[in-house]
């Protein structure tokens, strides 16, 4: 009875973050802001659901299962966490590097 | 063969077999597929230059993980508190740090560690310099970055190259 509180409260605190992921999403001004909301909460909520779903089975083939898809679900996002990131910063500083040519050849054509 | 690389091979053995057994359910069939492509990873791991150091110490993981949870706790629940704070308070900023872990496993397990600190995501890798995205403004001499990369050396069994002027203690004791 105890353990089914506890996982529910647990389901409860996981779902919460990732409602907090969803929000930073949206307020969050920059790409890479968001990507901070996407990858650290989310990681917790996910990380708060498999515990709440281990208290909730009984095989110990099953605990080791959830663990593992939390570990993968974690590596997945920090590395495409990573990759969304850099190209945006790549794109970001050929945009501005089109812009700062644009700009001169405006004035040396002026 | 040498010692390393007989512990190289036991260790990718068992933890891909670990992984099998679990994705499996440990139905005992499934090995006619699972037993070569565990042989597959282990032929693929051997042929990497550096698979010697491609596994953390098994005590060095004992001690990373906890401080790794804690961290990765720390770091949700700042990110979520921002988010749902009524007024959004983020002073967002790029800073490079220079990378004394060398290159392969170690240093890419610091770079995936980095995006689950608090505050802190690594955005892109320019040679030896990650260029790290910080949502609350730089902090004076990035300690939380140093502290997590003595912590992924010290997992590895490796000695920091270069000590940091503001720490004694990290490459000093190297020969």
């Amino acid at each position: 009875m105890t353990l089914e509180l506890l996982s529910v409260l647990l389901a409860i605190a996981g779902v919460v973050f990732f409602f907090a992921g969803a929000l930073g999403l949206l307020r969050f001004p920059d790409v890479y802001s968001r990507l901070h909301a996407l990858t650290k909460a989310d990681n917790l909520g996910l990380g708060l659901i498999v515990m709440a779903a281990i208290l909730q089975s009984s095989s110990p083939a099953q605990w080791l299962k959830l663990i593992l898809i939390w570990l993968m679900v974690m590596l997945s996002g920090a590395v495409t966490c990573h990759l969304v990131a850099r190209r945006a910063r790549r794109i970001d500083s050929r945009v501005d590097k089109t812009l700062e040519s644009n700009a001169r050849q405006e004035e040396s054509g002026a | 063969m040498n010692r390393h690389m007989a512990s190289s091979i036991a260790s990718t053995t068992l933890l891909s077999g670990l992984i099998w057994w679990i994705l499996s359910d440990g139905a005992l069939e499934s090995w006619i597929i699972g037993v070569p492509a565990i042989l597959l990873i282990v032929g693929w791991s051997l042929s990497q230059q550096n698979s010697f150091q491609s596994l953390p110490r098994f005590f060095g993981l004992l001690e990373f993980v906890p401080y790794f949870l804690w961290e990765s706790l720390r770091g949700g629940i700042d990110v979520a508190r921002l988010a749902l704070a009524p007024s959004t308070s983020i002073n967002p900023c790029f800073i490079s740090f220079d990378l004394q872990l060398p290159k392969g496993p170690a240093q890419r397990v610091f770079i995936n560690t980095v995006s689950l600190l608090p505050g802190t995501l690594s955005a892109d890798l320019l040679g030896e310099q990650l260029i790290v995205h910080r949502l609350r403004g730089a902090s004076d001499g990035d300690q939380d970055l140093r502290e997590c990369e003595r912590r992924v050396a010290r997992m590895y069994g490796l000695t920091l190259t270069d000590a940091d002027p503001g720490q004694s203690s990290a490459g000093a004791l190297r020969p």
